[in-house]
């Protein structure tokens, strides 16, 4: 079975790299909408990989693989993919996989570097269903977030190059502004509930497994950078249902602000100020 | 088998001779059927636009006659002397024609590089001549080789990308800003015929609702109620402003008419959803600064004009690639047309054969009258195999030769090796 997730994780990995190349040979040309399509057709199949993976590695082991760095990664790149390719599905927002899939392109190569070893490993368990959906939906959330800032990249671009009467190749070919704002809002409008409830399931969890809530629990790292995270999703959320913040501003800013919140969080990870020990070992 | 185009063009020839020498719909059947008696053997299509006059020839004749005919024709048809036009003619034979027709077809040639018109016109002119049936079966695969190339090079290329008319900009700058232009307003400001025009092709775009402000009301009232819009003074504007997405503005005022402020407020009252000013005024009826705002995308008349020329020279990039695919359907073109000459030889050299074949087996199946019609019929069937299976070859072969050789040398060849025709 190893050697299949393997060979099925690298396949993942090679879809996510052809259509990278592919959407990016037609942001350069901004000739061929085949290019295009053709892109969408592959990031499916990378999808599918993906869950390939998902699903030999619960085969294998019995075990849902969503702990540890490996499995957190393929997730990951499994519903930024997924969130991609539904994005992306009305022909009218196709060409934001120009902006999508060389990030996912990315994030695979540093999930070959950094966590390919531990696949043929056995996935850590999680104790508890409600864990389980945890961080699955946390996962969710980011994913979604993460489209969200890399759509807000692109709405900044299109903004910029209209301000500047570039109105010829690729910044033509990519959605209008305004449709590009209603993704991102939709983006957001389903992620910051999903973080929500997310954190709630995660206090619940933690105020099941020690019986109380310490003031030390509260002010951990972790507390505050979820804290801080929702904070700023309910600000842009909000901000932009009652017509506060709408366009480059808040492109710029769901941009940033998720920039900065993943370099928090990677300091912190790297630090390891975020674990918590709700691993057990697998059977 | 000759192709031969006999034209002129905005490239050619000043606007008076074009005027003098256009076909007007009226008598364009008329014309291609009159060139129809001129090539009763092939046939003509004529292209009649204000930027050219073309007529496309297919004959059997050498090319200099046909050009020669075509130009007496010209000059009978529109009463004007040869040497009033000859000067400016252009004229092109077999694959330099292809390529023109392809070149035509595809906007390459058309005063503004990239336009869409000039391919509804050159469809249009091809169905007159279907519809006369002045048309012949090379015509007839040019013309539809042309619009295929014209799509092709559309498509993969950036050539009709970016416009170069302020309307078409206005339109084209919509699309970039609006996702649907159904639930979008557009205000026009004071009256002109360029506001105008964008006005119209935003309409024709699908815009969803017109307002028409005007210093006087009842021109405003005027132009609405062409578009079912609403009228609207100019001293209203402020209060209308925010229910604008687009604006188009051209009045005479010495001073601007919309400021920062108004846009300021227009944007908190449409909660910041985006804008589209365009102010087409000289001097401007818009302040300058507003386009420091956020979601507020305002053009003026010299960003208009610099929007066209990079448009325009984008289009110009691009025309060396169009080229390549242009050259590549003329290749093939030629390819197919040269196979065409092996055609009748190949019909006469079936029928040849078929003609033994049949001789053969009548003698047979005298000679075996107990067969049965099922035995007859087999023993037919047979026979067709044979030959077809003789033949399939030396066809191929046939067809081949005639696109790398000399098509006559080759069919005379073949003539004699089978003999099809009298040596002698």
């Amino acid at each position: 079975m190893i050697p299949m997730i393997y060979t099925v994780f690298y396949i993942g990995v090679a879809l996510h790299l052809v259509t990278a190349a592919t959407a990016l040979a037609y942001a350069a040309t901004s000739r061929d909408a085949r290019l295009l399509r053709l892109s969408g057709h592959l990031l499916l199949g990378a999808l599918v990989a993906h869950a390939c993976v998902f699903v030999l590695r619960y085969v294998a082991w019995n075990v849902v693989p969503l702990a540890g760095v490996a499995d957190s990664f393929n997730l990951f790149i499994f519903l930024v993919s997924l969130t991609s390719y539904a994005v992306t599905r009305s022909q009218k927002r196709q060409a934001l996989l120009t902006f999508y899939t060389p990030v996912l392109a990315a994030l695979c190569l540093i999930a070959v570097i950094v966590t390919a070893r531990s696949l043929g490993e056995s996935p850590r368990a999680l104790p508890i269903v409600l864990v389980t959906i945890h961080v699955g939906l946390a996962f969710l959330a980011y994913a979604l977030f993460f489209v969200a800032s890399l759509t807000g990249g692109a709405y900044a671009f299109a903004a910029r190059q209209l301000k500047r009467l570039n109105t010829v190749g690729f910044a033509q070919k990519l959605p209008s502004l305004e449709n590009m704002d209603r993704t991102l809002y939709l983006l957001i409008a389903f992620g910051y509930p999903v973080f929500v409830v997310t954190l709630v399931l995660g206090v619940a969890w933690a105020w099941y497994d020690t019986g109380s809530l310490t003031s030390s629990w509260w002010w951990s790292p972790k507390i505050i950078w979820s804290v801080v995270m929702v904070a700023l999703y309910a600000f842009s959320f909000h901000a932009r249902s009652l017509g506060l913040l709408r366009g480059p501003k808040l492109a710029h800013l769901i941009c940033i602000g998720f920039g900065f919140m993943l370099s928090v969080y990677l300091v912190l990870e790297l630090l390891h100020l975020l674990t918590y020990n709700f691993y057990q070992e697998a059977p | 088998m000759t192709l031969t185009i006999s034209g002129i063009s905005h490239h050619t020839s000043p606007l008076e001779l074009r005027e003098q020498m256009a076909f007007s719909e009226e008598v364009l059947p008329q014309s291609m059927q009159r060139l129809k008696r001129l090539f009763p053997e092939g046939g003509a299509v004529i292209l009649s636009t204000c930027n050219r006059v073309e007529v496309y020839v297919r004959s059997e004749r050498p090319a200099m006659e046909t050009f020669q005919q075509v130009r007496q024709f010209l000059s009978s048809q529109h009463g004007i002397p040869e040497d009033t036009f000859s000067n400016h003619l252009y004229e092109y034979e077999d694959r330099e024609a292809i390529r023109h027709l392809f070149k035509v077809a595809s906007s390459l040639d058309s005063l503004v590089v990239g336009e869409d018109q000039i391919l509804g016109q050159v469809h249009h002119a091809y169905l007159v001549a279907q519809s006369e049936d002045t048309t012949d079966k090379i015509l007839r695969a040019s013309f539809q080789r042309a619009f295929k190339v014209a799509k092709e090079v559309r498509t993969r290329t950036n050539i009709g990308t970016g416009k170069v008319s302020v309307s078409s900009i206005a339109v084209d700058l919509a699309v970039s800003i609006f996702m649907n232009l159904a639930d979008k307003t557009v205000l026009i400001i004071g009256s002109g015929d360029t506001g105008e025009l964008a006005l119209r092709s935003l309409v024709e775009r699908g815009a969803g609702k017109v307002m028409v402000a005007n210093r006087t009301l009842a021109n405003a009232q005027e132009l609405a109620s062409q578009y079912a819009g609403d009228a609207l003074s100019l001293d209203d504007l402020q209060s209308t402003l925010h229910a604008a997405d687009i604006i188009i503005s051209s009045t005479a005022s010495k001073e601007p008419i919309l400021q920062v402020e108004h846009f300021q407020a227009a944007l908190k009252q449409r909660d910041r959803a985006p804008m589209l000013v365009i102010d087409i005024a000289v001097p401007r009826d818009i302040e300058a600064q507003v386009n420091q705002l956020d979601n507020v995308y305002l053009y003026d008349m010299d960003d208009l004009k610099q929007v066209a020329e990079s448009n325009l020279e984008a289009r110009l990039a691009e025309f060396d690639r169009c080229l390549e695919i242009i050259d590549h359907h003329v290749d093939q073109f030629i390819i197919w047309r040269q196979s065409l000459h092996a055609e009748p030889t190949i019909v006469s050299m079936t029928q040849e054969f078929n003609m033994i074949r049949e001789r053969e087996l009548e003698k047979t199946l005298a000679m075996f009258p107990d067969l049965s019609d099922a035995e007859r019929q087999e023993v037919e069937y047979l026979t067709r195999r044979i030959v077809g299976g003789i033949l399939q070859r030396p066809m191929t072969q046939i067809k081949q030769e005639v696109i790398r050789d000399d098509p006559n040398t080759v069919l005379r060849l073949v003539k004699r090796l089978f003999g099809l025709e009298d040596p002698s």
